[in-house]
């Protein structure tokens, strides 16, 4: 347990590190760049993956994966990639602002959700695999980090929604669940 | 001289004959490419999905301002079609020996999008980026589905 605790602490930071760098990339390079950056950087991942289902090695990437991926990982770098198709997709169809906000909440509320939640105490009423822990810790950390770019109301408003549907579960990965549902949120409750 | 009337060609081609190219292409893809289940779903979501986001969003293609290449087609611009399409294709290839053709292609004819002036480089950038979205979520979920039934 607490080689499962220990890999998936260091996992969730190096998610939350690796959303900090991103975010700051992005907030640096402004909207059209950063679309480019993303969608080179799925290419990338791609074409990494490429190699790997066709049984190349790559050293520094194995290292990588080995360190930090999910054992039960559908292929090499599942959660990479669906952060950068997630984080694309929000890209792509909602604001600039809005969609850094919403890639830091997915960054660093889904990250110290789970961090949070390795130690918790007490199971949420509707799905005791998750920890009120968590979701508070996503909540005001998610609130914090999308408050930067939107009104601190707007940044609530939306952890509090998008932290609520990361606790249900749903046949759908977070770093893709929760950027669509942060673009479809946008637009279906407009604040 | 040559490569430009030849890059031309393929770029008018895959605007003009789309209607009979994507159909034998969808027909290949499910001969040749694993995962067809997944290939055929995500197919099906994401061209629903692009349609209805073109209703949704309704925004002009750049050749409503600046003339194209071809005839404007009369759609919308977000996202593009052909690039979420291609973008299916490429992941559906990923894993196999016909990756290094699709892939190019695939991205030849996303660029060709821009090149004719139908579609913005962001527009053909959300194409893909649904078509990725579409086929990851679908290749988990019937990935899960056999793992529950094992």
């Amino acid at each position: 347990m607490t080689d499962t605790r220990t890999f998936e602490a260091a996992r969730q930071w190096f998610h939350i590190l690796f959303g900090g760098f991103l975010l700051a990339g992005a907030l640096t390079l402004g909207p059209a760049h950063t679309r480019l950056g993303y969608f080179v950087a799925l290419l990338i991942g791609l074409a990494i993956l490429q190699f790997k289902m066709r049984g190349h090695s790559l050293p520094l990437i194995d290292a990588v994966l080995q360190r930090f991926e999910r054992r039960n990982a559908l292929f090499p770098g599942q959660g990479a990639l669906m952060y950068f198709a997630g984080a694309l997709f929000v890209l792509s169809f909602a604001p600039f602002d809005f969609a850094l906000a919403a890639i830091a909440i997915v960054a660093f509320g889904d990250g110290f959700a789970t961090l949070v939640g390795l130690y918790g105490k007490w199971p949420l009423p509707w799905n005791p695999r998750k920890k009120t822990e968590g979701l508070l810790a996503f909540i005001f950390s998610a609130a914090a980090i999308s408050s930067l770019v939107l009104p601190a109301g707007h940044a609530i408003t939306y952890s509090i929604i998008l932290g609520i549907l990361e606790t249900i579960d749903l046949p759908v990965d977070d770093n893709l669940l929760l950027p669509v549902a942060a673009t479809f949120l946008y637009y279906a409750v407009p604040l | 001289m040559f490569w430009d009337q030849a890059w031309l060609a393929f770029a008018v081609f895959f605007e003009t004959a789309q209607w009979f190219v994507f159909p034998i292409a969808i027909l290949a893809g499910l001969a040749l490419l694993p995962r067809r289940r997944v290939f055929l779903q995500s197919l099906v979501l994401t061209t629903f999905a692009a349609f209805a986001l073109k209703l949704f969003f309704q925004q002009d293609r750049p050749c409503v301002v600046e003339q194209a290449l071809v005839a404007c087609p009369p759609d919308f611009g977000l996202p593009s079609i052909h690039s979420a399409l291609s973008g299916v294709f490429i992941m559906a290839s990923l894993g196999t020996r016909y990756a290094w053709v699709v892939v190019p292609i695939g991205m030849l004819v996303a660029y060709s999008r821009i090149f004719l002036n139908v579609h913005s480089t962001e527009q053909v950038i959300a194409g893909f980026a649904l078509a990725a979205i579409a086929y990851l979520a679908t290749w988990l979920h019937v990935q899960r589905a056999q793992e529950k039934k094992k």
